[in-house]
């Protein structure tokens, strides 16, 4: 599972470097995101933009990652793909991620919350 | 004289690291069956869905059952059946489906599983269950109408 880290002012920025996020990886994902969430409390944008396909097990490691957040509003997702974006939709998890297609937009709204 | 395509059949172990290059297959075969980018990436998430079902629920992650999925194309659809040899798929699970109860303001009870069936459910037309000659099939039917759009 490869995923990138990045800081700009103040927002982790992490870049997921998976076509595939299924169920073969979803766990180790799912710790990866946790580890780094919950140890910094940090304001974090995951960056899908690479991502093709994406199952319910991967979109589960999302979920277990945002609540290990703060506040949901500390966590955006950015460049989810339309298949990726569908799947958000379908699942109605679009109602707690916030989703932007950029990692610049989607920093920018992690920042504002106080 | 009427030319059909050959079904397709794939047979995977139940290993979770087998599913991902079966989807890749299943995207592949929608692709050169003439159905746009989309619509085959639909049908490879329900396939992905329906075996990880069979692998987790069916054979309770055991890597020594076998799953198999077809893919055949009629006249006015795309016909895929998963099939395994695990636990039958409770009685009456599919009516049951519901949509996950997603609700922000309480993020602890947000559902991390348990949603396979109902994406599947959302992205084709038809779907249903049979047991067979001791075989857990699921049937899935996608509308194709001018080439899948």
């Amino acid at each position: 599972m490869r995923i990138s880290e990045e800081r700009a002012d103040g927002v982790l920025v992490l870049r997921v470097g998976e076509s595939r996020i299924d169920a073969a990886c979803a766990p180790a994902f799912r710790d990866m995101l946790a580890a780094w969430i919950g140890r910094q409390a940090t304001r974090v944008v995951i960056d899908l933009s690479v991502v093709t396909i994406m199952d319910s097990t991967g979109l589960g490691a999302l979920v277990a990652a945002v609540k290990v957040a703060d506040s949901a509003r500390l966590v955006a997702v950015a460049g989810a793909s339309n298949a990726v974006a569908t799947l958000f939709k379908l699942t109605r998890m679009d109602k707690v991620f916030q989703m932007f297609p950029t990692v610049a937009e989607a920093a920018a709204a992690v920042r504002q919350p106080a | 004289m009427i030319v059909r395509p050959a079904p397709l059949s794939l047979s995977i172990a139940s290993k979770m690291a087998c599913v991902g290059p079966l989807g890749r297959e299943v995207r592949a075969a929608c692709v050169d069956l003439g159905l746009t980018e989309r619509v085959a990436g639909e049908i490879e998430l329900s396939v992905v869905e329906a075996v990880n079902n069979a692998i987790e629920h069916a054979y309770q992650l055991a890597e020594d059952g076998v799953v198999e999925v077809r893919l055949e194309r009629r006249r006015s659809h795309l016909r895929v059946e998963v099939a395994d040899r695990g636990r039958r798929l409770p009685a009456g699970a599919l009516s049951r489906v519901r949509p996950p109860v997603v609700d922000g303001r309480d993020r602890a009870a947000l559902p991390e599983g348990g949603m396979g069936l109902f994406i599947l459910t959302q992205l084709m037309d038809a779907v249903r269950y049979q047991r067979r000659a001791g075989k857990n099939v699921l049937i899935m039917e996608r509308r194709i109408d001018g080439g899948g759009r």
